[in-house]
């Protein structure tokens, strides 16, 4: 049995880039329009290698900064691949003929998806339950590499540790980066993932000293996130206060505008949109997002059961915290605090669960 | 005696015709718009030089680019500040094909019916598919240019001071489209030439355009009157609006007091030399050159010019690769700023003032068609007086196929009248 | 079906949309269009379109005329739906004007009002289709943002520190400004239930003042929209 820990230089990580890009469409965090966003990568080049985010309630910039993995999470989310906001389901064209003809497309891509953090990590973990049965996913996800990598640091909006989803990555990779002074530290989690590492030059036994560097760090990570609510009886606490007047106080500041949901790893909610063309020679179906921040959104049969501004915020709050343990065993939320950074009004989700809970 | 014939059909707008007649003698045609003024120049007073090339763009929903452009030009003369080549160059790209979609739209759907005797292109398409089919394809051709540069076909919105909002990665989707495009534009060309077209002088009227030094005139140039050359700054000393009690629109004369006429008869006119080469060649082939003073050929002449805007649309789109540079900053400061191009219908003007905080204190803008009324009611006066009977059911044709040779966008022309308006209830 | 397009007041950029259905619009009876035919017939409409805004009695009647042969009548656009950018000249800083524009349901009921400035070729196609097989059309009902967001954009008020109208706007345009990198101004009109009070909370705490808010949301092309009257009292 192979040793599972390895360490590499980063002529090793270049050499391990070479060879994902050989058999994968790799996806990895690179700076688009202002700020990291996870893409279609070419070469290590195009990593945010050196970027970092700063990030607050409804505030985002870039920064330079000298590590590697200076960066934590990118802005968007492994939706944009596995569950795309647009993607067209299936199209009948009735050709001059009468005959008809069905497309049901598949996508070309072989994914790698390189630098995926612990949040966004247990959050694919969500998605693997709530799309167990749809193909598109399930094909996508099963041929897909995971390159998962440790954070250096956490952002202002991260809170993992409230969550209980990180910040140590333990399980769900093929392969586990962590950067320590001049080295990553590799380690395998799976077949596919160590067949790769057999091919990767440059690498070596870690030392121990260097193995109790990585937990030291990741210790220290613990401590940068604040603790702004606890998650101990969440569930029961949230459901006693369904008629708090703070629901009613949201409608303040919430605009209702869906980015939260958007930006969220785990919102799956979505719509199936269907057009023909006027001359009956064309139908198809779109899935799209769709966001439980839409006015109509519980509206069955012209009933709208979520009228309110204030009932729609209050029923994505619980879908995470409560509706979510009881479909998956786990809450929905992962703490990666994209929500409250794109956020156009700023609302922080730990305030609020803070201020519902404690009064 | 006066005849009016109510609600002009196939014309931009709402417009009538009063034919006032003594002895059966004709005294005296008047074309009256009765669009509503949207006093477009007013509302624009005391906002921000940001918002000119949106607002302005809703004078007009066949030719929006052209104020947009008109409107960035005036912009960026009075901040002081000058697109990049490329720049410049996807601009003329996008103004290109608002010329092939206006004259398509115009040519085909509007003013062809007429030489097929039917009321619509809607009729026309049962007798002539294959012909409606390519212009089909032309104008979403154009419309897919606009799209690509600037999101929708009208209203585009990318265009802003100082460049583009954003670049497109690449303009190969359309070299193909255009390719085919160039080859439609040839042989309709040829098709139309084929056609015979009344025999009809409008000589004494003066032609006016801009002329560029490269090129066939669109973006930038300086006026030309066939005789004299003038800067864009001096265009109100030579050329002066009148008010029509009838009509809701302006008339513009030379400062002599005499109708002219801007758009492709004017270009074709003076800048003949500088089409395309496919535009050319066809032209010289056909024997349609300079001088040409019959307005019922002006359905050639916009043909010829969707060839040349195809042609020069193609070279563009192929030597595009996207520029990488944000638009450039623009510093707001008192001052004034002049903006003139080529619509497709003609000589655009812009003139705005602004105070130090870029707010507009000032608009003036002339349009084409409000430059063309004056010699479209020469040109009707001309050709009803031949007329023998003057009933409405025998001159509604002749008078409304004149009317379309110039083919005039009413919605513009009456933009900017003060004018005191019933209230309502 | 039986169609009739009329303009009222505007620039005349909704009704050429109509075009873009190309070849299928041969499959219409088209009855009454005077910017593209010269036969024009009053007949019982299955569909009219109406483009523009009122601006006097002679519209007005025109409108009513319209309302009493259509079956089914749409509003096209900007001006149609709401008064379009002629009708702000209300508010108050323009209060010298005597200029009145009012959206068609000001007059009469209106079926469908189809949005945008100008409208999108492909929400008449959706009209039309659903109507000849007698259902519903569908159109988004939710803010441009949920759009937006589909088409992979960041949100452009916090990576470009720009004011967006998106969170108050109705989508259906496809997030055309937005995915040029500049902010929504508002053509589609605003979105059912649009928070205004949460809005100008937001763009306050973006530097703005109250009335330079007020200002955008005038030049929206939707500035007198019913939902956004409130502000002219203001």
């Amino acid at each position: 049995m192979p040793a599972k820990k390895y360490k590499i230089t980063p002529k090793g990580l270049e050499n391990l880039f070479d060879l994902l890009s050989r058999n994968y469409n790799i996806v990895g965090p690179s700076v688009e329009k202002r700020l990291i966003k996870f893409k279609q990568v070419k070469s290590l080049d195009d990593i945010a290698f050196g970027f970092k985010s700063i990030e607050g309630a409804g505030f985002y910039n870039l920064e330079r900064d000298n590590w590697w993995f200076s960066y934590n999470r990118p802005a968007n989310t492994l939706k944009d691949f596995l569950h795309p906001g647009e993607r067209f389901l299936t199209e009948i064209i009735k050709e001059d003929n009468e005959e008809k003809t069905f497309q049901v497309p598949r996508s070309p891509w072989q994914y790698c998806f390189f630098d995926i953090r612990s949040c966004d990590l247990q959050a694919l973990f969500i998605m693997d339950k709530v799309f167990k049965k749809e193909p598109f996913y399930l094909d996508l996800r099963n041929r897909s590499l995971i390159i998962a990598v440790n954070c250096n640091h956490a952002m202002e909006n991260c809170f993992c540790t409230i969550t209980k989803t990180g910040p140590e990555i333990r399980k769900g990779f093929d392969l586990l980066l962590t950067e320590g002074e001049d080295y990553f530290l590799l380690e395998v989690g799976s077949k596919k993932g160590q067949i790769l590492l057999d091919q990767v030059s440059d690498k070596r036994v870690p030392s121990r000293g260097e193995l109790e560097d990585k937990n030291r760090r990741l210790r220290m990570l613990k401590g940068e996130m604040a603790d702004k609510f606890n998650m101990e009886n969440i569930a029961e606490k949230l459901l006693s206060r369904l008629n708090l007047t703070y629901w009613k106080e949201i409608e303040e500041r919430c605009l209702s505008c869906g980015n939260c949901t958007s930006v969220c790893p785990t919102c799956f909610c979505y719509d199936i949109l269907e057009k023909s063309s006027l001359s009956f020679a064309k139908t198809q179906r779109t899935i799209v997002w769709d966001s439980c921040f839409s006015p109509d959104f519980a509206t069955i049969n012209r009933f709208n059961i979520r009228g309110s501004l204030s009932s729609r915020y209050r029923h994505w709050i619980l879908h995470k915290f409560v509706y979510s343990t009881l479909h998956f065993k786990r809450c929905s939320c992962v703490g990666c605090g994209r929500c409250i950074t794109f956020c156009p009004a700023g609302i922080d989700i730990r305030e609020e669960v803070l201020k519902v809970v404690s009064s | 005696m006066t005849n009016k014939i109510d609600f002009l059909t196939r014309v931009s707008g709402l417009a009538n015709l009063e034919i006032i007649a003594e002895d059966n003698l004709l005294k005296e045609v008047r074309f009256s718009v009765r669009e509503t003024p949207r006093l477009i120049e007013k509302l624009l007073l005391g906002r921000s030089y940001k918002v000119i090339p949106e607002i302005t763009a809703r004078i007009c929903g066949i030719c929006p680019v052209a104020y947009q452009l008109t409107a960035l030009q005036a912009i960026e003369d009075a901040f002081g500040i000058k697109p990049t080549k490329e720049d410049l160059s996807l601009r003329k790209l996008i103004y290109l094909a608002e010329w092939i979609y206006s004259h398509t739209l115009h040519l085909f759907f509007v003013h062809l019916p007429d030489y097929y005797k039917v009321n619509s292109f809607l009729e026309l398409f049962q007798i002539e598919r294959e012909l409606l089919e390519k212009a089909f394809f032309l104008r979403e051709t154009a419309c897919r240019i606009i799209e690509k540069l600037g999101g929708r076909a009208i209203h585009p919105l990318s265009l802003i001071p100082g460049g583009f909002s954003s670049y497109p990665d690449s303009l190969s989707p359309l070299i193909d489209p255009l390719r085919n495009s160039l080859k439609i534009a040839e042989e309709l060309f040829t098709k139309l030439c084929s056609m015979t077209f009344p025999e009809f002088s409008l000589s004494e009227v003066q032609f006016v355009s801009l002329l560029d030094e490269d090129d066939y005139p669109i973006l930038d140039g300086i006026i030309y009157d066939g005789k004299r050359k003038i800067d864009k700054r001096s265009f109100r000393d030579y050329f002066l609006e009148v008010e029509r009690p009838y009509s809701t629109a302006n008339h513009s004369l030379t400062k002599e007091g005499k109708p002219y006429v801007v758009g492709p008869m004017a270009r074709f006119e003076h800048a003949f030399e500088k089409l395309s080469p496919r535009a050319k060649e066809l032209a010289t082939k056909h024997g349609i050159i300079p001088p040409v003073d019959n307005p019922f050929l002006s359905p050639l002449i916009r043909m010829l010019e969707i060839v040349h805007s195809v042609e020069l649309a193609l070279e563009i789109a192929k030597g595009y690769i996207k520029p990488k540079k944000v638009p450039q900053e623009l510093k707001p400061s008192e001052g004034e700023g002049i903006g003139i191009t080529e619509a497709p219908r003609g000589i655009l003007w812009h003139h705005y003032k602004f105070d130090s905080q870029g707010l507009i204190t000032h608009v003036n803008i002339v349009t084409p068609t409000s430059q063309n009324l004056a010699s479209i009611e020469l040109a009707l006066f001309k050709s009803l007086s031949k007329e023998k009977g003057l009933e409405e059911a025998s001159i509604r044709n002749r008078a409304e196929t004149m009317i379309r040779n110039f083919d005039p966008c009413l919605p513009c022309a009456t933009h900017f009248l003060e004018i005191s308006i019933k209230k309502l209830d | 079906m039986i169609l009739g397009v009329f303009k009222l007041t505007s620039c005349g950029g909704c009704q050429y949309s109509i075009l873009d259905l190309g070849k299928s619009l041969l499959e219409q009876k088209i009855f009454y269009f005077t910017e593209i035919s010269s036969s024009n017939l009053w007949h019982t409409f299955d569909v009219a379109f109406v483009e523009g805004s009122v601006t006097n009695d002679d519209e007005k009647e025109l409108l009513l005329k319209i309302r009493q042969k259509a079956k089914f009548l749409v509003a096209l656009g900007a001006c149609a739906v709401s008064g379009g950018i002629q009708a702000i000249q209300r508010s108050k800083k323009d209060k010298g004007l005597i200029f009145y524009s009012y959206p068609l349901s000001d007059f009469v009921s209106v079926d469908l009002e189809l949005r945008g400035c100008p409208v999108k070729s492909e929400h008449i196609e959706e009209t039309l289709f659903s109507l000849s097989v007698g259902s519903v059309p569908y159109f988004p009902d939710y803010p441009l943002c949920i759009e937006c967001k589909r088409k992979g954009n960041p949100c452009l008020m916090i990576t470009h520190k720009i004011l967006c109208l998106g969170v108050i706007t109705q989508g259906g345009c496809g997030a055309l400004c937005p995915s040029l990198n500049r902010g929504c101004y508002g053509c589609f009109g605003p979105v059912k239930g649009a928070n205004l009070k949460a809005f100008f909370r937001c763009a306050l705490r973006m530097g703005l003042t109250e009335e330079k808010i007020r200002e955008i949301i005038m030049n929206s092309f939707n500035g007198y929209h019913q939902i956004f009257r409130e502000l002219y009292d203001k």
